[in-house]
């Protein structure tokens, strides 16, 4: 067995390289909490990852106090531009944890104490409203941050995250990370262009609730659910995690029945296919040109272009 | 002026090779897709869909989008303006 990807050997993170033996001596390992071909390819989001065709007996165990290499955090958007010495004081202040599916992680007006990053698994952030109604904000990945925004607003965390998946996350306190922002600028830089995205992101969002109409709405959020988690399968793109109707009612703020209605459609055209949990996009090009609003393709051929 | 060489690709695009990877690889390629009106380049299914495919949603023959992106890989790319892209099937 081989592949390209990192495994988690006990203490820290090792790259492992492609054709290298991926063997049982890694007990002891949080890669171990899953099958290792889903648990790479989400740990790193990479594609390269995706191509690891090996398996690691799953053998659970659990760590809370491990402390990961500084490659783990490499790739995280809010430490871009670190140096090896800046990665290693990220790391040195850094907790990882196991989270279990269904556990919530913050709740909404909690005080934010803590900053949190993904490395495995997947969170869904929900806001609840006085009248009880939700919204799914947005689902984290491996890689993203999260509540770590939080620590420049008012009032406490702005929303709920609740493990939607077996989770593997590593935190800072909040007073951790203001210290770590002070000695490298770089993080608070990296802050505020992550909060940028964020607002921009969410304007997009309110345009679509306020302009679009509802099926051009699931349509995008399935889009941006692609981007974040699309697994290549047989005939077609799967969203890599537990994703229901509800949930897409609530990110595109419209109800169970609409939903529902829409993805029944789009069954029978045999645009999609959804099953409990799991969507998997069966014509890609039709979906974006929905969520784009394209016009439809001319009945036959499309137009052959001159070039 | 004529397009820089970008260096070559080994092995060259093939019509399995995903087209984000390919676009990573060799970004200059983005002008072959963009001269067929095809919006490939930053579209959020490239990184799911084969060079064959993307030729097949547009109705394109995939040996002659293979071809052109191997002349791209030496240099001879196309230049624009290019048309707008097509919706796709």
């Amino acid at each position: 067995m081989g592949g390209v990807g990192r495994r988690v050997s006990r203490g820290g993170w090792a790259l492992f390289a492609q054709g290298q033996t991926v063997g049982r001596q890694i007990d002891g390992c949080l890669i171990c909490v899953k099958g290792a071909d889903r648990c790479l390819r989400e740990c790193f989001g990479g594609r390269i990852l995706e191509r690891l065709t090996s398996l690691i007996p799953e053998t659970p165990v659990a760590h809370t106090s491990l402390k990961p290499d500084p490659s783990i955090v490499r790739g995280m958007e809010l430490f871009a531009g670190l140096d090896a010495a800046g990665l290693e004081d990220v790391i040195a202040m850094a907790h990882t944890r196991r989270v279990a599916k269904g556990e919530q992680i913050f709740a909404q007006g909690q005080t934010c104490d803590t900053c949190h990053a993904l490395i495995d698994g997947r969170v869904k952030i929900q806001q609840t409203g006085a009248d009880g109604g939700q919204a799914v904000l947005r689902f984290i990945g491996p890689g993203d941050m999260f509540g770590t925004l939080a620590m420049f607003m008012q009032g406490g965390y702005p929303a709920d995250a609740v493990a939607v998946l077996d989770c593997v996350e590593i935190t800072w306190s909040v007073e951790t990370m203001n210290r770590l922002m002070r000695r490298h600028p770089d993080i608070a830089m990296n802050a505020l262009r992550l909060l940028g995205e964020r607002l921009q992101e969410m304007q997009v969002r309110v345009r679509e609730l306020s302009t679009a109409r509802v099926e051009r709405r699931v349509a995008a959020a399935l889009l941006r659910l692609t981007r974040q988690a699309g697994r290549r399968v047989e005939g077609g793109v799967e969203i890599d995690f537990p994703l229901s109707r509800q949930d897409l009612a609530e990110m595109t703020g419209t109800t169970l029945h609409t939903v529902s209605r829409i993805m029944s459609a789009w069954e029978e055209q045999g645009l999609v296919e959804s099953g409990r949990q799991k969507v998997i996009i069966r014509k890609p090009h039709q979906l974006v040109a929905l969520a784009e609003d394209l016009p439809p393709a001319p009945a036959g051929s499309p137009e052959k272009p001159a070039g | 002026m004529p397009a820089e060489p970008h260096p070559p690709l080994r092995p060259l695009p093939g019509p399995d090779d995903i087209v984000a990877d390919l676009l990573e690889a060799a970004p200059p390629l983005g002008a072959v897709f963009h001269a067929r009106a095809m919006a490939c380049p930053g579209c959020v299914m490239a990184p799911f869909e084969t060079v064959a495919e993307a030729a097949g949603a547009y109705d394109l023959d995939p040996d002659e989008l293979v071809a052109a992106l191997r002349a791209g890989v030496r240099g001879d790319l196309p230049g624009g303006p290019f048309p707008d892209p097509h919706p796709h099937a």
